[in-house]
């Protein structure tokens, strides 16, 4: 008997809310021609330098370089035309004085007034325009350096002023120079900033854990950690190496993840960090297993979403044959239509793991599954004659799911689960499987999903019911995909504490302090005629980018001193950069707490975990992202 | 709760968010005054003090200057050879004045000779909290100067503060207008709600989107207007389930981002003409000096007489309001952009070494 299709909608809705399977994907073998392959690879490793933080660092000088030598063009030659007009001043000033001697004292004085004021305002004028008191240039500010110490303070914003562009052309070339330049600027700066808010945190947090480890109570800890059963949760496993395209546009490194996959625009990758690369694959015939957590005190791999009430029966091992039109580069695609699954958005929990055959066979294994043929020797049948669907899965995944570590071998074993007997099964899955030290076993839990056939069903339910299969299959990159080793069963631990360590504030407003000091001991000692408080003023003034000019370190002829501004500069800046990186979602939490005191934000908060949890039960598609990163 | 707390509480959350606006404005014109006080309270009594020291400088000069054409019976030279004597001397003395003046006006570095009285230093304080820094005026003292660091570290995240406000209420209505232009042609828009603004500080490099909820009534955006102000990330909900919504999601971005230059760029050449109209500078001087001012680089080059007449005394409020307002849509505009030009760059990114076509 056909279940109902009412059924699913409702299984549907509760699956969504919590289900996480594993996905064996099962895809064909696409040969690429080597040389091919190789041009690919040497193209990627290029971009990837490009689009790294030295590829931005690196355009942004290349931008300085080429907005110095146009000012340079631009500027140079109006500014050696400046005149001083104080010179002028000063002859018709004698001449005034010596003729309106004549006049009388009252007038000689009111003339001589207006004359010395005149006279004031050139000067003024003259100190300006960095011309000395005498009228005769400082410095011609538009040498290269000079325009590339103007082209810094332009894309940074900071604007002295001390030098400004007096020409048509170059007045128009700084506007646009200055609205490429500064959301560039701004770019690199934050990109820097969040590397280095990441190594302060990773830090701090080492730091920390080595003091925490000196306590008395470590080996209290570490036993806790020890005897504690590690949970790991598969679900989770997602955090290796998705890549979350919105965040982070440059680089699709390994990244960890602070809600679930459903955001990710697929490109997600299993294998710890390395971005799988698929080839093109037609189609793709998987299998939907529902899995949730490695029980590493009995290393098991058992069912965590409680209950699935859908069925009857036991739960099958549903067989899917998708077609997919395109995989590249470790995507997956985002919605995968199949008749036969319950909806994709079930999928956005899934961790996948790929296993490559020639595509012969991955036809012949589509028949197999859809029709329960034999053609491709896997799998066994029962009784009556059917072919057993999940033997030839596991068999596929035993022979053609390549071993990657010499442990010891990974066996897969599968167990159902009957209706509301879930604590039952699982027991005794455990009690079947208590795993002795030198083996893992993963359990896989088949999940409800609707057969494709009820004499699959029916039969599966005998087979499946009564009888667990413990197969024996090499330890295979199945295990490292999902990290049951130790050692990265620690490093997710760390990297969730990391997601949620704070670096303390004390620490952050100390390396701004610091770094002002750092440089108003620079200036101090290069200039000779500032007293310690104007470097530090005017470090102050240009780390914020306020740039008065007020005060402008004399460079004399110095080029490396100058290039060391610049780049003490920018350093700087990323620092503040750096700052509000990490300082925001702590900033967030305290007004947060604040609105929660003054009552204002309860209610809000409340409406919103409700709109979440409307929301997450609607599984649309949603792009949401909470004020403390959860969701 | 009683019936009246009730009553208070909703009144609270469905105007709260007006109110708080209010109130943070009301707080940075605040912080303003403070600032005006205060650095008329120290710069303009040293400046009193500067003016008296080169008052007399000068009546130094000129007194000297009489007396040596008085001791010189200057009505009777009236030969070529003393009277270059007297030049000589006269000279010197005032290249010598020259010297000083320049050394004082080194410290100082005054672009013109403005005064401290309370338009220059509320001025000055806009652009010390804006951090566009034009350095027309400048504190001379080092009282000064450290108060404008204690100043700056406050008064900065405030204006950001109130940079973001300023941007989700001027959103508002953008958002209106987008889901007209944009709803007229397809279905796909019964619940969009954008992320639209910014809060930007040019020099703190802070660019972070708000969240708005395009239905305010339900209470979601009361407290999330305010504390989501440094939200990075961008809330976009589309009630569609198939694929047309995220095309209508793009879609959507790119009209926003669109309308958003089309504004500013209207914006700023209305603000360049009337600049130039009424300081009688050229359309590219206008151009010049409120792109500048936008973008917070603020050379001071050029910049309003805002003590020329009585009318010129509104100069400098309209031209803070001006600036606020613009600076907010700028940020908003910026980020945008920044979006759609990084998605290209993503994409280039991906596909560029993909070059068998899968």
């Amino acid at each position: 008997m056909k279940p109902s299709d009412e059924h699913r909608p409702t299984n549907l809705m509760r699956a969504k809310e919590r289900r996480q399977s594993i996905r064996v994907l099962i895809t064909d073998q696409f040969v690429e021609p080597e040389k091919k392959r190789r041009l690919k690879n040497t193209c990627r490793t290029i971009n990837k330098f490009f689009f790294s933080h030295l590829g931005l660092l690196l355009l942004l000088v290349v931008y300085l370089l080429a907005g110095a030598q146009t000012f340079h063009m631009l500027e140079s030659e109006a500014a050696q035309s400046e005149k001083s007009v104080l010179s002028e001043t000063r002859k018709t000033m004698l001449e005034i004085l010596w003729n309106e001697t004549s006049s009388g004292y009252e007038e000689w004085k009111k003339q001589a007034d207006i004359w010395t004021d005149k006279f004031k305002h050139d000067v003024a004028h003259n100190e300006n325009h960095g011309l000395e008191a005498t009228g005769l240039p400082i410095e011609s500010h538009w040498t290269i350096l000079g325009s590339m110490i103007v082209c810094v303070t332009i894309i940074t914003t900071i604007g002295y002023g001390h030098v400004t562009p007096e020409t048509i052309g170059g007045r128009i070339f700084c506007m646009f120079y200055a609205l490429v330049g500064v959301p560039l600027c701004f770019v690199v700066l934050a990109d820097i900033g969040k590397l280095l808010a990441r190594s302060l945190k990773s830090v701090c947090m080492k730091v920390d854990v080595y003091l925490s480890n000196k306590s008395a109570d470590r080996r209290r800890r570490s036993s806790k950690i020890r005897n504690s059963s590690k949970h790991l949760d598969v679900s989770r496993l997602a955090y290796y190496g998705v890549c979350d395209e919105e965040r982070e546009a440059i680089n699709c490194k390994k990244k960890k993840r602070s809600k679930p996959m459903s955001e990710s625009r697929r490109k997600s990758n299993v294998n710890g960090g390395n971005i799988n690369r698929l080839r093109t694959a037609r189609s793709k015939v998987g299998m939907r297993l529902n899995n949730s957590t490695w029980d590493s005190s009995t290393d098991m791999l058992t069912q965590t979403t409680p209950d699935i009430t859908r069925s009857p029966l036991c739960n099958n091992i549903q067989p899917v044959v998708e077609e997919i039109d395109e995989v590249d580069g470790g995507h997956f695609e985002e919605n995968i239509p199949s008749s036969t699954e319950p909806s994709p958005a079930s999928e956005d929990d899934d961790v996948s793991v790929n296993v490559k055959i020639p595509r012969e066979l991955l036809n012949k294994l589509r028949l197999d599954l859809t029709n329960g043929h034999n053609e491709t020797g896997y799998g066994r049948r029962d009784e009556n004659g059917e072919l057993l669907i999940n033997e030839v899965i596991l068999d596929l995944l035993r022979q053609h799911h390549p071993v990657k570590h010499k442990h010891k071998p990974l066996s897969y074993s599968l167990s159902c689960r009957e209706r509301g007997s879930r604590k039952s099964s699982i027991a005794t899955n455990q009690r079947r499987y208590s795993a002795p030290e030198n083996r893992r076993r993963v359990g896989f839990s088949s999940a409800i999903s609707q057969s494709v056939n009820d004499r699959h069903n029916s039969t599966w339910k005998s087979e499946l019911c009564s009888n667990a299969y413990n197969v024996e299959s090499p330890r295979s990159s199945l295990a490292s995909d999902f990290k049951f080793e130790e050692k990265d069963d620690e490093n997710k631990k760390r990297e969730e504490e990391n997601k949620d360590y704070e670096v303390p504030i004390i620490i952050v407003v100390l390396l701004l302090t610091l770094n002002n000091f750092a440089g108003a001991l620079f200036f101090y000692k290069w200039q000779e005629n500032w007293t310690f408080f104007q470097a530090f003023y005017f470090t102050f003034i240009s780390l914020t980018t306020i740039g008065f000019g007020d005060i402008i370190p004399v460079f004399g002829g110095h080029p490396s001193v100058l290039i060391a501004t610049a780049i003490f500069l920018l350093f700087g800046l990323s620092l503040v950069s750096m700052t509000i990186a990490l300082a925001q979602e702590r900033f967030l939490k305290q007004a947060q707490k604040v609105a929660n005191t003054i009552g204002v934000a309860k209610r809000t908060i409340k409406r919103r975990q409700t709109i979440r949890r409307t929301r997450r039960q609607a599984r649309r598609n949603t792009l949401m992202y909470g004020i403390d990163g959860n969701f | 709760m009683g019936k009246m707390e009730r009553r208070l509480q909703t009144l609270w959350y469905r105007h709260g968010t007006i109110a708080k606006h209010i109130g943070l404005l009301i707080i940075v014109v605040l912080y303003l005054l403070l600032g005006t006080a205060a650095f008329v309270f120290i710069e303009g009594s040293y400046e009193e003090q500067q003016a008296e020291v080169i008052a007399d400088m000068m009546e130094d000069v000129l007194n000297e200057t009489k007396e040596d054409m008085l001791n010189s019976n200057i009505s009777v030279i009236r030969t070529v050879a003393e009277r270059e004597d007297f030049d000589a001397i006269l000279k010197n003395r005032l290249e010598s004045f020259g010297d000083q003046l320049y050394e004082l006006y080194e410290y100082r570095h005054a672009k013109g000779v403005v005064t401290w009285d309370m338009y220059s230093s509320a001025f000055y304080c806009f652009t010390v909290m804006t951090t566009i820094g034009y350095g027309n005026i400048a504190p001379a003292t080092p009282a000064g100067r450290a108060l404008s660091i204690v100043y700056a570290i406050f008064g900065i995240p405030l204006l950001l503060l109130l940079l973001s406000v300023i941007g989700q209420n001027l959103a508002r209505p953008f958002r209106v207008l987008c889901r007209k232009l944009k709803c007229g042609k397809s279905k796909c828009c019964t619940q969009q709600v954008f992320a639209v603004d910014d809060m930007h500080s040019s020099g703190l490099f802070i660019i972070k989107r708000t969240a708005i909820d395009n239905r305010d009534t339900d209470g979601v955006t009361t407290g999330d207007e305010l504390f989501s102000t440094f939200r990075r990330k961008v809330y976009r909900n589309s009630a569609t389930q198939t694929d047309a919504s995220t095309e209508c999601d793009h879609a959507n971005e790119s009209i926003i981002a669109i309308l958003t230059i089309v504004f500013i760029i209207i914006y700023i050449s209305f603000g360049a003409v009337g600049y130039a109209y009424s300081q009688e500078w050229t359309l590219l001087d206008g151009f010049y000096f409120v792109f500048v001012s936008l973008s917070t680089i603020g050379f001071g080059d050029m910049l309003p007489e805002f003590h020329a007449t009585n009318r010129g005394r509104v100069v400098g409020p309209l031209t803070s309001v001006y600036l606020l307002i613009g600076m907010a849509v700028l940020a908003t505009g910026f980020t945008l952009v920044q979006d759609q030009v990084g998605a290209v760059f993503r994409k280039i990114k991906n596909k560029v070494c993909e070059f068998d076509g899968n």
